[in-house]
């Protein structure tokens, strides 16, 4: 009879200890997983700025190109056209990178096939309607369309 | 496999022909790849990093231009397979693409 107080206490400090458990684990439970996100919006973060980083630089090529090709009296030069190129190539590694997804390799070579190809030889200015200045603003089109420099909040993308 | 290095050629490759300026594609393969080629039976290694940059008529005209000098088309498929461009990986995929242009037009 006399144990019944001391089982009452008994029962009530091992509820409070279970209590005590429980929210000590759902907070570390919950410092995890708010951890996991801010990882992951700080990634997303990084991967959206480089994309506006290789934009930038898709359509400071773009516009160095046509320049040089259509304009009599252009500043643009050979060695210029491939500075920008390997800027973008540089800005397109690292989104691939951050991002797992593979590089976007035809594009690249299109866009610098119709920038640099015959450019020591070729006549200029021509014409803005021409084959080349259209091939190099499809090129560049079809690559800023591209998944590869679509911003995403999936979790995972990936990009032929 | 003997590695060559662009680089060794030039820091700053050219245009397409000799007569249209210095360290042109035309000069790279007549002095650098073409030597090379008969040299290791074709065994090379051609590394693509750490120079300025390449127009498209340079690759053209040193790659291309193994295929029109009567390189067969397996040794120069060969080397397009072991060239190393870590720096920007889209000039192996468009030099492959110059030297099939050149061996289809070549048996067309």
């Amino acid at each position: 009879m006399a144990t019944e107080p001391n089982s009452g206490a008994d029962i009530g400090s091992i509820v409070g200890w279970t209590f005590a458990f429980v929210g000590v684990a759902c907070t570390l439970w919950g410092w995890r997983v708010r951890g996991q996100q801010q990882k992951w919006l700080a990634k997303k973060k990084d991967t959206h700025d480089s994309v506006d980083r290789a934009i930038k630089a898709l359509t400071e090529f773009e516009d160095a190109a046509t320049n040089f090709w259509t304009e009599k009296d252009t500043k643009i030069t050979q060695h210029h056209l491939l500075a920008l190129h390997r800027r973008l190539i540089v800005a397109c590694k690292q989104l691939s990178e951050l991002n797992d997804c593979i590089l976007p390799n035809d594009y690249l070579v299109d866009l610098r096939k119709h920038a640099t190809f015959n450019y020591e030889a070729t006549k200029r200015p021509i014409s803005s309607n021409s084959k080349r200045v259209s091939s190099i603003a499809l090129a560049s089109g079809r690559l800023l369309n591209s998944s590869f420099l679509t911003k995403t909040w999936k979790t995972d993308s990936k990009t032929s | 496999m003997k590695k060559i290095l662009v680089t060794d050629f030039s820091e700053f490759p050219g245009p397409r022909y000799i007569n249209l300026g210095p360290d042109s594609g035309e000069l790279f393969r007549k002095t650098i790849l073409l030597p090379e080629i008969e040299a290791n039976n074709g065994e090379i290694i051609v590394v693509l990093d750490g120079a300025f940059g390449y127009g498209s008529s340079f690759l053209d005209e040193a790659f291309g231009g193994l295929i029109r000098d009567g390189v067969p088309k397996e040794t120069v498929l060969s080397i397009c397979n072991n060239l190393i461009s870590e720096d920007d990986p889209s000039l192996k995929l468009e030099i492959t693409q110059w030297v099939k242009d050149a061996i289809a037009h070549k048996e067309s």
